[in-house]
């Protein structure tokens, strides 16, 4: 397994279980809150949730950059290609979650949808480049 | 990855033939162990740099390593 599948896999099992954590608590009990209670909770939790990522991103990778340090910094050819096809796929969704975004501020609808609608499409577009990263190595390996 | 390429080698042969492992290949021509294996199983064609790199290590032509069908 490459580095760069390793470090998919990581980002992923962190973006899940984090903003997993994230979204139970945001559209579970938060979404039933009143709309100024409901508006401070959210914004607290996405930064928890926005620190918890980096803190969990970065000690992840420092931790294989030192278990795996003779693939760390190797990045050929292949690598690079898969990475601009998976980043291109996540453009895409990202792309679909902004318009949907943009939709949903249009038709005047809550900021607190807005922001989750946002959230959501980053997480999933994140998530989604690295699922197809770890896919193309498999097809290719 | 994608459509499967046409392209064949003889990466496998020459590289047996040279005691050369894949990883040793790979350092070689500056690709991943990983890499040497999907060229050599034909999932992934290499860019003509990298062809011709691995040509050089073995003292072939290009079309000694790599074939094209008619």
């Amino acid at each position: 397994m490459t580095f760069p599948e390793k470090s998919a896999l990581t980002m992923t099992a962190v973006l899940v279980a984090v903003f997993g954590w994230y979204f139970w608590l945001v559209l579970g009990p938060i979404a039933g809150a009143g709309s100024s209670a409901r508006e401070f909770a959210y914004t607290a939790v996405m930064g928890v949730a926005l620190a918890a990522v980096t803190v969990l991103a970065t000690v992840s990778h420092i931790i294989l950059a030192i278990v795996f340090h003779r693939q760390a910094n190797v990045r050929d050819e292949r690598d690079r290609l898969i990475s601009l096809r998976s980043t291109r796929v996540a453009g895409y969704l990202l792309a679909a979650g902004v318009f949907a975004g943009l939709g949903l501020a249009v038709a005047r609808a809550d900021r607190f949808w807005i922001a989750q609608v946002l959230v959501a499409s980053i997480v999933l577009a994140s998530v989604v480049e690295s699922v197809v990263k770890v896919a193309l190595y498999r097809r290719s390996a | 990855m994608g459509k499967p390429t046409l392209v064949t080698n003889r990466i496998t042969e020459l590289r047996t033939a040279a005691s050369m492992s894949q990883g040793e290949l790979g350092d070689q021509v500056g690709v991943t162990r990983q890499t040497v294996n999907a060229i050599e199983r034909g999932k992934y064609s290499p860019s003509l740099e990298v062809a011709f790199k691995i040509a050089r290590v073995f003292g072939v032509p290009l079309e000694g390593v790599f074939q094209y069908p008619d």
